[in-house]
C-alpha cells in the first residue's frame, strides 16, 4: 500500500459509532450507505465535521469506534464514501477495527506516538509498510511499528473478500 | 496473554506463543452460520467451503418476509456444498446460533469457534475461543481460518452466590457496568469459586454480553459440570484448556454475584441502568422474554413460576420465544408451556424473535408503545417503531410487569410462589 498523505483532523477519546453515523442507520435495517454518508458526523459534536473530506486522515484517541457491532458497518461505509483516507487511533474498539480492515479501510492503532506528532490542520504522511510517519507541516518524523503483515495484505487487496479470493486462486 | 486460556488456544493453533498487537490467521474447528449470514462469493457455487463436515447452519432470524424461500434456498446451498444434512438446524430442529452449537456438541473446550452472528462469543461458555465473524463469515467458510489482532486478556473472578430467582441476564447487565472501559477490545476470562455453581445455561447467557461491552470474546474455564454437559454430545475430539498459574492479564476484576441487583435500562440505549424501584409503576403494553441473551430453560422456569395460576394483564401482550427447539421441548416436558399458555402468554416458535424487527414475531412494536424485554439491544427502532420505548431487564421483571401491566418488582410474586417449580 502506498503511504497515506492527508490533512489531519484530531478526535478525542472514546469516539463512538453513533458520532460517526447516527444509530438509526443500523445497516440491518437500512443498508443505505448514501444516507449514512449524508448524516456523517451529525451527532459528533465536532465544530469542523462539515470540513472533513477527501483524503483526510482522522487521528483519534482511545477506543475509536465504540458501540455495538450493528453500528460499525454503516460508519465505515460512510467514512469510505466521504473519501476519508484512514483512521489512526491510540486504540480501537476491536470489533470495529476488524470490520474496517475487512472493508479495506485502513484503521490502525499506533498508541499515543502518532497523536503526539500532529494536531488538526497538519499535513501528515504515514507509510503503513515501514511505519514512517512524517508531519509535513512541522517537518517532524517518527518511526512507528509497521502495520501487521496480515492486515497489510488485506488492505493491499482492497479488503478481506479480495484478499481471500487471491489466496484461494493461488 | 501468555498462559491465559485464549493465549494457549491461539498458541496451539499458531504453533508458537502469540503477543498482543500482532496479527495472526487462526485455523477454526467449526463455523456456525444462520439464515441471516451473507454467503458472499460462495453463493454462486464456484468456490467450496473449506470443510463441509465442520460447517453448521441454524435457522433463527426467520425473516419476516423471505422466510419460506430462504429455507429452500439455504438447503440448496448446503446440498451443493456437500454439508451433511444433520449439520442443518432448519425448521423443526431450529434455534438460535448462540445455543444450538452448545446443545449439539459443536462448540467444545479448547476449540476455535467462528460464528456468523454478532453475539457468537456466547460459545465461550464452553471453554472455546468463540469469535464473531459477522459479515465476513463467508471468507472464513472458504479458508477455514480467521484473522485477528491478538488482544489482551482481562480476568474476571466470580465470587459469592447469585441470589435465588436471579439468572444470567442479571449478571450480564451488571457486567456491562463494571467492565465498561476495562474490557473493551479484550478477551474476558472468567475464574473464581462461583463458576462451579453456574449452570451451563447461565454461563452461555453471561458470555453472550461480550459484544455489548466491545470485548472480542469471553471464555469460561472447564469444570466437571461442563464436561458432564458435553458427555455424549461432542462432535469431534477436544482438549480443555485451563489458565496457567502465571497467566498474564491486563486487568483483574472481582465480581461478587451476591451483590447483584435487578435493574431496568431504558427507554433506549442512551439510558443507564436503574434499580427496578425507580421505574416502578411505569405502564407497559408489550413484554418479551426471548433472544440469545435469555429464554434458556432457567429463564423459562422463572417465567412459569411467576405467571402460574395468574393472568397476563389485558393491556399487555406477553410473548415468550424459547431459544431453541430442544429448550421448547424441555419446557413442554416440565409443564412450563402449559403454565404460560394458561396465563395468556403467547409462546412462539424458537428463534431470535422480537429482538430484531426484521424477524417473525407477533410483538413488532408500534409508535407510542412501551416494552419490557430480556433481549439484546434497545436502540430506537430495534423492535419496530422508532417511537416505541424499550426497557431491557431480566425475565422475572418482564413476567411480573406483564401481569401487573406496569413495571414492577417481581419479588412479591416470587415469594408467593416460593414452593413452585424451581
Amino acid at each position: 500500500m502506498p503511504s497515506l498523505r492527508g490533512r489531519v483532523w484530531q478526535l478525542g477519546d472514546g469516539f463512538s459509532c453513533h458520532q460517526i453515523v447516527p444509530n438509526r442507520f443500523d445497516f440491518r435495517r437500512t443498508a443505505d450507505w448514501a444516507a449514512a454518508e449524508e448524516h456523517l458526523f451529525e451527532e459528533s459534536g465536532l465544530s469542523f465535521a462539515g470540513e472533513i473530506g477527501d483524503g483526510d486522515l482522522l487521528v483519534a484517541g482511545t477506543s475509536f469506534g465504540r458501540g455495538h457491532a450493528h453500528y460499525h458497518l454503516q460508519a465505515i461505509k460512510a467514512l469510505q464514501r466521504r473519501g476519508v483516507g484512514a483512521v489512526f487511533a491510540v486504540s480501537f474498539n476491536a470489533i470495529f477495527q476488524r470490520t474496517a480492515i475487512n472493508e479495506g479501510f485502513p484503521a490502525w492503532a499506533y498508541g499515543s506516538a502518532l497523536a503526539e506528532l500532529t494536531v488538526t490542520g497538519h499535513e501528515l504522511d504515514v507509510d503503513l509498510d515501514t511505519g514512517l510517519a512524517r508531519n509535513l507541516s512541522t517537518g517532524q518524523e517518527r518511526k512507528l511499528s509497521p502495520v501487521a503483515e496480515v492486515v497489510r495484505e488485506i488492505l493491499d487487496a482492497g479488503g478481506l473478500e479480495a484478499s481471500t479470493l487471491a489466496r484461494l486462486t493461488k | 496473554m501468555t498462559g491465559t486460556m485464549a493465549g494457549q488456544i491461539l498458541a496451539r493453533r499458531c504453533g508458537r506463543e502469540v503477543t498482543p498487537g500482532e496479527a495472526v490467521r487462526v485455523p477454526v474447528d467449526v463455523v456456525c452460520i444462520t439464515d441471516g449470514t451473507p454467503l458472499g462469493f460462495l453463493a454462486e457455487g464456484e468456490y467450496k467451503v473449506w470443510d463441509p463436515a465442520r460447517v453448521i447452519m441454524t435457522f433463527d432470524h426467520l425473516d419476516r418476509v423471505r422466510m419460506p424461500a430462504l429455507h429452500q434456498g439455504k438447503r440448496a446451498f448446503l446440498d451443493a456444498q456437500g454439508i451433511p444434512p444433520e449439520n442443518f438446524f432448519g425448521i423443526g430442529r431450529h434455534g438460535i446460533s448462540h445455543q444450538i452449537p452448545a446443545e449439539h456438541g459443536w462448540a467444545l473446550p479448547g476449540a476455535v469457534f467462528a460464528g456468523g452472528d454478532t453475539q457468537a462469543a456466547t460459545m465461550g461458555a464452553l471453554n472455546c475461543l468463540a469469535l464473531a465473524t459477522n459479515e465476513s463469515t463467508y471468507n472464513t467458510l472458504a479458508t477455514g481460518d480467521v484473522w485477528l489482532i491478538v488482544p489482551d486478556c482481562v480476568s474476571v473472578r466470580l465470587e459469592g452466590e447469585l441470589p435465588p430467582g436471579f439468572v444470567a441476564k442479571d449478571v450480564s447487565e451488571h457486567l456491562q457496568q463494571v467492565l465498561a472501559g476495562v474490557a473493551e477490545g479484550t478477551i474476558v476470562e472468567f475464574s473464581g469459586p462461583a463458576v462451579q455453581d453456574l449452570s451451563i445455561d447461565t454461563r452461555l447467557g453471561i458470555a453472550n454480553v461480550a459484544n455489548n461491552i466491545g470485548a472480542l470474546s469471553m471464555i469460561f474455564p472447564p469444570d466437571r459440570a461442563l464436561l458432564d454437559y458435553i458427555e455424549g454430545r461432542a462432535k469431534y475430539d477436544y482438549e480443555p484448556v485451563h489458565p496457567l498459574p502465571d497467566a498474564e492479564y491486563a486487568a483483574e476484576v472481582v465480581v461478587d454475584l451476591g451483590q447483584i441487583r435487578r435493574q431496568v435500562r431504558g427507554p433506549d440505549n442512551t439510558a443507564s441502568a436503574r434499580p427496578v424501584a425507580e421505574l416502578d409503576g411505569l405502564g407497559i403494553t408489550a413484554a418479551y422474554v426471548g433472544s440469545c441473551s435469555s429464554a434458556r430453560i432457567d429463564d423459562l422456569a422463572l417465567v412459569a413460576r411467576i405467571v402460574r395460576d395468574r393472568t397476563v394483564h389485558p393491556s399487555v401482550r406477553f410473548v415468550v420465544t424459547p431459544i431453541s427447539s430442544l429448550v421448547a421441548a424441555e419446557a413442554a416436558r416440565r409443564g412450563y408451556l402449559e403454565t404460560m399458555l394458561a396465563a395468556g402468554v403467547t409462546v412462539t416458535t424458537p428463534g431470535c424473535g422480537a429482538c430484531f424487527s426484521g424477524n417473525q414475531s407477533p410483538l413488532l412494536l408500534e409508535a407510542g408503545e412501551r416494552c419490557v424485554t430480556t433481549s439484546v439491544e434497545n436502540n430506537r427502532g430495534r423492535m419496530g417503531s422508532d417511537e416505541a420505548d424499550i426497557y431491557i431487564t431480566d425475565p422475572a421483571v418482564v413476567a411480573a410487569s406483564a401481569l401487573a401491566g406496569r413495571i414492577t418488582d417481581p419479588e412479591p410474586y416470587l415469594q408467593e410462589h416460593a414452593d413452585a417449580i424451581a
